[in-house]
């Protein structure tokens, strides 16, 4: 028939195609689909990697935390349409192509910390682990950073429920932060302790989980202990849907005022 | 928002008014050849099972078979417009692997329309069983056993378990008229907003699980249908021999109401014959609702299908009224014809995810409008058709969206129309694909008319008379346009011209057709990333169709 048409299609170029083979765009299908029991398994929380996920950012905005009612009808409202955040794309992306990916042998994907710090993670059946930390660039102008924790650490055990609580600690040693060699202990107190809805801009998740970790940061030389306490909320099959981090030195565990504030944007 | 949602509750069976001569690819032409009472024509339902034709009732089972088997075979040259891919990485049509050309293939299907009326009167039960559906010629060829290891190897087709039961409903006459029950088809006017997939060259067809009651009054034909559009999620009985509907509350409702007055194809033959017109017209209201919803019972997953509970129950908060109207002025030598719709629908949570609950609502405004025409001059036929159907701005056309998609990015062909929180709106209206307007266009790289006007010249030319059979020549020429400029993938409006010319031979039980098909892609179809024009695209396509 390909010859036939040819022979008869006289304005036809039976030659090469302009437009490429490229690949076939695969149907769609959703990852996973929520089933609503307050449980948080590795399935429901897919890492994908080159997808990117909008969020949110403002810094020192009021934030809260303790939220509204009890137990799975407890509500925290985080809907406000705040102008001054920023749009910033998250991406996981794999570890491979980074310049710090020798240091981190075990490290699977690299999702940013902030603008200029990755996270270095990896992830299985049993849990989300940061593996250290280390600078985008390898020669930034605030001096290179790479902090290897000798051992990863969990900072999502999973399956995850509320109720669940654990403490991970992290020595690094030969790390370099800022340019400058560190050496240290970092000590995260983890707790999964409320289920209810969390309302975002737009959206409302009626069934997040919220995880709170407090991180101390201990220099092995010199230097006072670092304090931050970090809040997010988590739901099944979207994964981290927020996050709220205090100022460093920060008491209270329900603070009211952000130094950073992650939503998901629609 | 699907079609069926969009389009809203056109899943109407009212009638099927046709043209005793369509013009070329109206996809009326095999009418006459189907059974009595298959096409869903409300109007015409159980009309063989009038006092009147029954002043003798049956002492026996009477069975009636009509059908067809098509064959078609097609070449589609450079369909993708040899312009690049869209901003998604997709090309708009797919390309030959190769990267030639040149795609071919066929398919076939053998068509029954089963009428059967038991002993006694005004009594039928009918059926619409399609065998071979659309399968691909050499679709299915023993290939990977041991006698054909490799498709070279193939000793031919293997076995195909391929029966369609598209329809089974029945009828009977009442003393408040014709009661019908079961699943049928759907099909208003032209077919443009609800199309029961009739013609020959048809791919699909609406069907409607449904109970409808057709009375005359005044002159007219009152119809009215309830249909469920849609329920469960199902779980076995005890016996699992049957299933249950675990929540009555996500049900898809639709009811509608239509008044017309049509006349039969013999009818309007007759007064065509004494030299007179015949007007006809309808108008329908219908309304479609959902409270709640289970989307995980349908939505494509990667993994396992998730087990269905309390929690995946949703609010949805559906509802949809849709309004349209139909007419036909027939002359001896003078058709025109004209179907009008327009649709408002409300989604209050528009989320398909459970325990993800949007903020805004989405909501659909459509319109959509179809005309033709057709004119006598000997034994030739002229006319103009044309059509409109409503646009969204959003990137894309939004004819096939697939549920949960990415929004488009703008240059891509299609996606969905709504993006919420800044748009939540969908207002493309979109015609019933197997309405054709044109070959390759429409038809093949959109999918069927939407955000768009078009404007559709034709002649139909017989060439011989050769007593019991015809050969005919014919041409259209479709002028396209976008609705919404930003719905293409250059950003320009204009679509390009089409033009569409046929030979035909044709008997009673026998038709053979040559169709060729020659787009010249307008500047809509322009890649502006890499400066690419897009280039001219063809067709060519045999149909065979023998008719019983």
């Amino acid at each position: 028939m390909r010859a036939l048409a040819c022979a008869l299609l006289a304005l036809a170029a039976c030659g090469e195609n302009a437009t490429p083979v490229g690949e076939p765009e695969p149907p769609f299908a959703a990852s996973c689909v929520p089933d609503l029991d307050g449980t948080l398994t590795a399935a429901e929380l897919p890492v994908v990697l080159d997808q990117p996920l909008t969020f949110r950012v403002g810094e020192n905005v009021a934030v809260d935390l303790a939220g509204r009612g009890a137990g799975a009808d407890r509500q925290w409202d985080w809907s406000a349409d705040t102008a001054g955040d920023a749009l910033v794309e998250q991406l996981a992306v794999a570890l491979d192509d980074q310049w710090y990916a020798g240091s981190f042998p075990d490290g699977r994907f690299v999702i940013a910390v902030d603008a200029t710090t990755d996270g270095v993670y990896a992830a299985d059946d049993r849990g989300l682990y940061l593996l250290g930390l280390a600078s985008h660039d390898e020669a930034p102008a605030g001096g290179k950073t790479l902090l290897p924790y000798a051992a990863p650490v969990a900072v999502l055990r999973l399956p995850v429920a509320a109720g669940d609580r654990w403490t991970e600690t992290a020595t690094i040693t030969g790390g370099t932060l800022r340019g400058l060699p560190y050496n240290g202990t970092d000590t995260y107190v983890i707790s999964a302790d409320a289920r209810g809805e969390l309302h975002l801009p737009y959206v409302r998740f009626t069934d997040a989980l919220r995880v709170r970790t407090t991180v101390t940061s201990t220099p092995a030389v010199g230097g006072a202990s670092v304090v931050v306490r970090q809040t997010q909320f988590f739901s099944e099959c979207f994964g981290e849907i927020g996050r709220a981090t205090s100022r460093p030195g920060e008491l209270a565990d329900d603070f009211t005022t952000a130094a950073t504030l992650r939503r998901l944007a629609l | 928002m699907t079609r069926a949602a969009a389009a809203l509750a056109l899943a109407l069976a009212i009638p099927a008014a046709r043209a005793d001569e369509p013009p070329p690819d109206s996809g009326l032409d095999a009418i006459d050849t189907l059974a009595p009472g298959a096409v869903p024509d409300l109007a015409a339902l159980g009309v063989e099972l009038t006092p009147r034709a029954f002043a003798q009732p049956s002492e026996h089972t009477r069975v009636e078979l009509h059908g067809y088997l098509r064959i078609r075979e097609e070449a589609l040259v450079n369909l993708d417009l040899d312009r690049g891919l869209t901003p998604s990485g997709a090309p708009l049509f797919p390309v030959p692997l190769a990267g030639g050309q040149v795609l071919d293939g066929g398919d076939l299907r053998a068509r029954t329309d089963l009428a059967i009326y038991p002993p006694g009167a005004g009594v039928a039960i009918k059926a619409r069983l399609d065998l071979l559906d659309n399968l691909g010629w050499g679709a299915s060829p023993e290939v990977g056993t041991g006698r054909a290891p490799t498709p070279a190897a193939s000793t031919g087709q293997a076995a195909f378990t391929a029966i369609a039961v598209k329809r089974v409903w029945g009828e009977v006459l009442t003393p408040l008229g014709i009661l019908a029950a079961g699943r049928m088809g759907a099909h208003w006017g032209l077919g443009m907003s609800a199309n029961g997939g009739d013609c020959e060259e048809c791919d699909g067809g609406d069907a409607a699980d449904r109970l409808a009651l057709v009375t005359p009054i005044a002159g007219h034909y009152l119809a009215l249908a309830y249909d469920l559009s849609a329920s469960g999620p199902f779980r076995p009985r005890a016996s699992a021999t049957r299933a249950i509907d675990l929540e009555p509350s996500d049900d898809v409702t639709t009811v509608t109401a239509a008044w017309m007055r049509v006349k039969t194809p013999a009818t309007r033959l007759r007064r065509a014959a004494a030299g007179l017109g015949t007007f006809e017209y309808g108008a329908f209201v219908s309304h479609r609702w959902q409270d709640r919803d289970v989307p995980a019972d349908y939505l494509p997953t990667a993994g396992a299908a998730p087990t269905i509970g309390p929690d995946d129950l949703m609010v949805r908060g559906f509802t949809a009224t849709s309004v349209g109207a139909w007419a036909r002025i027939q002359g001896p030598r003078l058709r025109l014809e004209a179907e009008g719709s327009y649709a408002h629908a409300r989604v209050d949570q528009p989320s398909l995810v459970p325990g993800v609950l949007l903020d805004q609502a989405a909501t659909s405004d459509q319109f959509g409008l179809a005309l033709e025409s057709e004119a006598a001059v000997g034994r030739h036929r002229l006319g103009v058709d044309a059509g409109v159907a409503s646009g969204d701005d959003a990137p894309g056309f939004g004819a096939f969206p697939a549920p949960g998609a990415p929004s488009p990015r703008p240059g891509d062909l299609d996606g969905p129309q709504a993006d919420p929180p800044g748009d939540t709106t969908v207002d493309n209206f979109r015609f019933h694909p197997d309405y054709h307007v044109d070959r390759i266009l429409f038809r093949e790289i959109i999918g069927t008319v939407t955000d768009a006007a078009y404007l559709r010249p034709h002649a139909r030319l017989e060439l011989a008379d050769l007593g019991h059979a015809r050969l005919e020549a014919s041409v259209a020429v479709i002028a396209s346009w976008a609705m919404s400029p930003t719905s293409t993938p250059s950003g320009a409006q204009f679509l390009g011209v089409e033009v569409d010319p046929s030979l035909t031979y044709r008997s009673d039980s026998f038709r053979v057709a040559l169709d060729y098909a020659a787009l010249a892609p307008g500047a809509a179809f322009d890649n502006p990333d890499t400066g690419a024009t897009a280039s001219a695209a063809q067709l060519v396509r045999l149909r065979l169709g023998f008719h019983y």
